[in-house]
């Protein structure tokens, strides 16, 4: 067996390289990196951080905060790797842990306004408008920048004025192209309440788009 | 349908997502040629699908793999991990594949400790007991000690064994120990059959994963 760090030759490309970890699947891959190779790792890496990085983005809106919460979630994966149980697909594990560190944050953030438990059952807009988490105002800095050429688009600046639940079920099934089933097992709730989150997150955006436009 | 009849807004999306049953797509599209509301409307979903499968999705900033290498520990798994896998790899082999699978194992490897462990407690309060009697006492204590040890194939074997055992005695059973002790063996059993049920109705309905189901220890 070949690994990167057992095998010889100091030039570029090693011999190590002719193993393309491109084409092995998630589990290969873990199974490499639990054996120590710290290419597996950084292909662990190269594999999610779009996907995390994106979800925590759209959470937080804040691409400097995401960023530290996106790489807080590598190291806490990466450093559980020998733990992980392989029964359950990796992405599924890695976007959990995204998606607590994420609310963890936003609870951190607002502790008043954040109700987890309740808000999903707002009855009234004034209910909705105050469980929701909206981007907090500060002044323009290059970060600031490149959110608003980022986040200010007319659906960006939509799903925003979401719930965090239904951001998350909105960009794990629209964006990530995650079916129903392991949506729920990633926000760890019924499937009903997967699809609730999301119908109720599209008819959210449609008002606010309706509502962007006039 | 018609245009004072329009269909809820649910199922325009449900339309427009493609999840809508056969029968139920044809009346609806049966609707819409009449009717320019629920068109705009239908058009209107499209819209937002299609905004939403345009949302891209962000890169980190440069330098983010470094970044999160600096804080993670390579260690080659120790020589005793790869034994415990591969212990935990066969158990899982064996073990039965879903929450009903270990329903009825655990199901039929707990009736015959609970019958044979009444059938014990009942003898063994008996004062004047017969030879038949102990002897079948005996047997019993060797097979629930043989029980214990958890044999998947013993425990099938012994408990036919131990089922002959009481159907050929049963009328011995009843004559030495009359109604009274028959009827507090039934409770007994009755009881632990509920709890037994329990933990059935436990297992199969049990809720979905959590967080730490996903590491085989806690994080
Ligand atoms: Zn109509």
């Amino acid at each position: 067996m070949c690994r990167d760090t057992a095998c010889p030759g100091t030039g570029s490309p090693s011999p190590a390289r002719i193993l393309d970890y491109s084409t092995l699947t998630d589990q290969q891959v873990v199974q490499l990196a639990r054996d120590g190779s710290e290419r597996a790792y950084r292909e662990l890496i190269g594999r999610y951080q779009r996907p995390v990085f994106s979800l925590i983005y759209r959470l937080v809106r804040d691409r400097e905060k995401a960023e530290d919460l996106a790489q807080d979630t590598f190291i806490k994966v990466l450093n559980a790797i020998d733990r992980y149980n392989p029964e359950y697909k990796f992405s599924s594990w890695i976007f959990k842990i995204a998606h607590n560190t994420g609310l963890d944050h936003l609870r951190r953030r607002r502790p008043d306004t954040l109700s987890l438990d309740g808000s999903p059952h707002a009855r009234t807009a004034a209910e909705t408008e105050a469980s929701t988490i909206t981007p907090e105002s500060q002044d323009e800095t290059p970060e600031q920048f490149t959110e608003n050429r980022e986040l200010g688009g007319e659906i960006e600046v939509a799903m925003g004025g979401l719930r965090a639940e239904y951001r998350t079920a909105i960009v794990l099934c629209h964006v990530e192209g995650r079916p129903y089933e392991e949506i729920a097992e990633i926000m760890d709730v019924p499937l009903g309440t997967v699809k609730t989150y999301i119908h109720r997150g599209r008819k959210e955006l449609m008002q606010k788009l309706e509502h962007l436009r006039c | 349908m018609n245009e004072h009849n329009h269909p809820a807004a649910d199922r325009l999306e449900a339309f427009v997502e493609g999840t809508l049953q056969d029968g139920d797509r044809a009346v609806l599209e049966s609707h819409l040629l009449t009717c320019p509301a629920c068109q705009t409307q239908v058009e209107e979903w499209r819209g937002l699908f299609s905004a939403l499968s345009s949302l891209p999705q962000f890169d980190p900033s440069v330098g983010f793999a470094n970044r999160v290498m600096e804080h993670v520990r390579i260690a080659p798994r120790a020589a005793w991990q790869e034994w415990t896998d591969r212990a935990g790899a066969l158990a899982a082999r064996i073990a039965p594949k879903t929450n009903y699978g270990w329903s009825l194992a655990v199901a039929f490897l707990a009736l015959p400790i609970l019958l044979g462990g009444s059938a014990i407690a009942w003898l063994v309060s008996k004062s004047y007991i017969t030879t038949d009697a102990l002897m079948g006492y005996t047997r019993d204590s060797i097979i629930e000690g043989l029980q214990g040890v958890g044999s998947t194939v013993i425990t099938f074997v012994m408990q036919t064994e131990l089922t002959a055992w009481v159907v050929a005695n049963i009328g011995a059973v009843i004559s030495t120990a009359g109604v009274t002790g028959l009827g507090a063996m039934l409770a007994g059993a009755g009881s632990l059959t509920v709890l037994s049920t329990w933990v059935l109705y436990r297992n199969l309905f049990r809720s979905p994963s959590r967080e730490s189901d996903y590491a085989l220890y806690s994080l």
